[in-house]
């Protein structure tokens, strides 16, 4: 495949399906891009994804939000944003337990999972398979939250977007996050998260 | 909603939001600030209803509150918890300081606290840093302020200067753009860098030999400079990202009404021709995923049981119809009591003809029904002698006899409903 040295068109690559692999663009591209994407308040980010069959890491870009330029629409009520069902959101928290199981770490890309699992866990909350399902495959994949990975899932290239004030917020309520009994919550590492460095 | 008031109300929130930092040092708590806009809405008509009032002896509380309906304030609670809360706390006095007074007259105070409010809310405080300097200014030039004030004076600048700075400077580096354009707005660098090294001129022109004065002064000017940089910073960076981003947030509505009127269909034409929508992906905040884990509850119609019937919510049927039966065999013994008149026996034949019909068979089948009761002391007798009455309503009948069996004391016992029970206890 021809690397892409226009920056409008990679940006539009990104744009439109969340993510792109960085070894498709040039090095001139990509510096452009960086600047364009910081001009317009968001940021050009890069995360090792694992590949498909395992053998290694491929480099990954996609778009953030630069820390003041980060929509806060929960505060201010200023405009309007899409939000999604509360059976999609538990969905989603669904998603973020199975991929994110210890809290020390960064939730992306964190681990795999399968659909079934997410249907187990959710079922034990009362959340019935076909909504669960509805939740997967219309609106969190299309939104990049999750993508397809083998036969599996995983989280997609939206929640490596995800800002790093909300990150931290949700480290808070982690031990929250819907898993299936048989995975335990480190705790060890909670306390050691919690405590204070000095 | 209407887009003028739902924007007034927004700009009242900001408004509020900004005097709490002013109101902070006098506060009692933090709840000092009314988050209310409509109660800010309040005050403001309230002091132009008083202040508009031609008459000296001010306006009955009724009178304010009819003038207020006027404006559109319609929520008579909300007037009369603020009207309560204006007069405890001074904005609005009796005009006499006297009990049962009807009248009320507004505190200028008041009304002035309300214009500096305003501007706060508008100027972000900008104004009371110029003013300061204009007055420092011009009390040295008067010979006001002895050496010690002067010194003051120039630190309180320096200060406001330096607190401003700081200010710009977190909003440069962090704010979304259209915070740092309102913030940006209110600030007047040229103007205030006119008005420091004017200040510093004739603090060292006056003081020529007093050099710490002379220090005071020209640190006032060192914080001028760093305020002038952010002021310039905050341009700069409103210039570069408003203007690539092609950020709407940039220019006000008005601005954007002018252009629309002014432009050139070109011009106008051009506006959109790089901006670039991104689909509207959904917006997941921790709070709104923390509620979702918290508050979701399956929908799962499940059958309850209905409530148990409390002890004496229902009577006993079998007990009501007894109580019933028992009823009308009182009152059955009561109505032979009234034909016997007190007598052992009475012939009923001529009273059942005069009843008519159908009384006359209800009547007949009553006291055959006594009659039949063994527990009851009448018996009833019929006559075989059959009387025909073709033209009378009762067309035929037998003679009826009814007679008392037992004696009438025992018989008057038993119509007492609760001789049993009186018995026995």
């Amino acid at each position: 495949m021809k690397p892409l040295s226009d920056p409008a068109v990679v940006l539009a690559a990104l744009r439109a399906g969340g993510a792109l692999s960085a070894s498709v663009v040039t090095a001139s591209a990509l510096e452009e891009v960086r600047a364009r994407a910081e001009a317009s308040g968001r940021v050009l980010l890069h995360y090792a994804q694992p590949s498909a069959n395992g053998n290694g890491h491929s480099r990954v870009l996609t778009l953030g939000w630069s820390p003041h330029a980060t929509p806060s629409p929960e505060d201010d009520n200023a405009y309007l944003v899409r939000r999604l069902t509360p059976t999609a959101r538990l969905t989603w928290a669904c998603c973020l337990g199975l991929a994110w199981p210890d809290r020390s770490t960064e939730p992306h890309p964190g681990e795999s999972f399968s659909a079934s699992l997410v249907i187990d866990v959710a079922a034990e909350l009362g959340l019935g398979s076909p909504w669960v399902k509805n939740a997967l495959y219309n609106d969190l994949i299309p939104a990049h939250l999750v993508e397809a990975f083998g036969s599996g899932l995983r989280l997609g290239p939206a929640a490596a977007a995800i800002p790093p004030a909300f990150v931290e917020a949700i480290r808070r309520f982690h031990d929250q996050l819907p898993r299936p009994d048989q995975i335990p919550v480190d705790t060890s590492t909670s306390e050691s998260f919690e405590e204070d460095p000095d | 909603m209407d887009p003028i008031r739902e924007s007034g109300d927004s700009n009242d929130k900001a408004l509020l939001r900004r005097l709490r930092s002013f109101i902070a040092p006098i506060a009692n708590d933090a709840s000092a600030v009314t988050e209310d806009p409509h109660a800010l809405k309040m005050a403001r008509d309230l002091s132009e209803v008083f202040a508009d009032h031609a008459g000296l002896t001010g306006l009955t509380k009724a009178e304010a509150e009819h003038a207020l309906a006027r404006l559109g304030h319609h929520d008579s609670a909300l007037f009369e918890s603020r009207f309560e809360l204006f007069l405890r706390m001074g904005l609005i006095s009796p005009f006499l300081e006297k009990k049962h007074q009807q009248r009320y007259v507004l505190d200028p105070s008041g009304l002035a606290g309300l214009l500096v409010f305003e501007r706060l809310g508008a100027r972000g405080g900008v104004d009371e840093m110029l003013l300061l300097l204009d007055r420092t200014r011009w009390m040295i030039e008067r010979g006001d302020l002895d050496r010690a004030a002067i010194k003051l004076c120039l630190n309180r600048c320096r200060h406001l200067l330096s607190v401003y700075a700081a200010k710009l400077a977190r909003l440069v580096g962090t704010a979304p753009i259209s915070e740092l354009i309102d913030e940006h707005r209110n600030h007047e660098g040229t103007q205030i860098e006119k008005n420091v090294h004017s200040l510093n001129k004739l603090v060292t022109d006056r003081f020529s030999g007093d050099h710490e004065l002379g220090d005071v002064a020209f640190r006032l000017v060192e914080a001028e400079l760093v305020y002038r940089q952010q002021v310039l910073a905050a341009v700069a960076r409103v210039l570069d990202q408003g203007g690539v981003t092609l950020d709407f947030s940039v220019l006000t509505a008005e601005q954007y009404l002018t252009a629309a009127r002014e432009g050139t269909a070109g011009e106008l034409a051009d506006v959109g021709t790089n901006v670039v929508v991104d689909p509207p992906l959904p917006w997941i905040d921790p709070g709104s995923l923390q509620d979702a884990i918290e508050e979701y509850r399956p929908r799962v119609r499940v059958s309850v049981r209905p409530p148990v019937p409390t002890a004496g919510g229902e009577s006993d049927p079998i007990g009501a119809m007894r109580a019933r039966h028992e009823r009308v065999v009182r009152q059955r013994a009561h109505r032979m009591e009234r034909y016997l008149q007190g007598r052992q026996g009475v012939d009923l034949t001529d009273a059942l003809r005069a009843a008519g019909w159908p009384s006359a068979a209800e009547q007949l089948m009553e006291v055959l029904a006594i009659s039949a009761d063994p527990d009851q002391q009448f018996t009833v007798e019929l006559g075989q002698m059959l009387i025909v009455d073709a033209q009378g309503v009762v067309t035929y009948m037998h003679p009826v006899f009814l007679q008392r069996t037992g004696s009438r004391a025992g018989q008057e016992a038993k119509l007492q409903p609760d001789a049993g029970e009186k018995a026995g206890t």
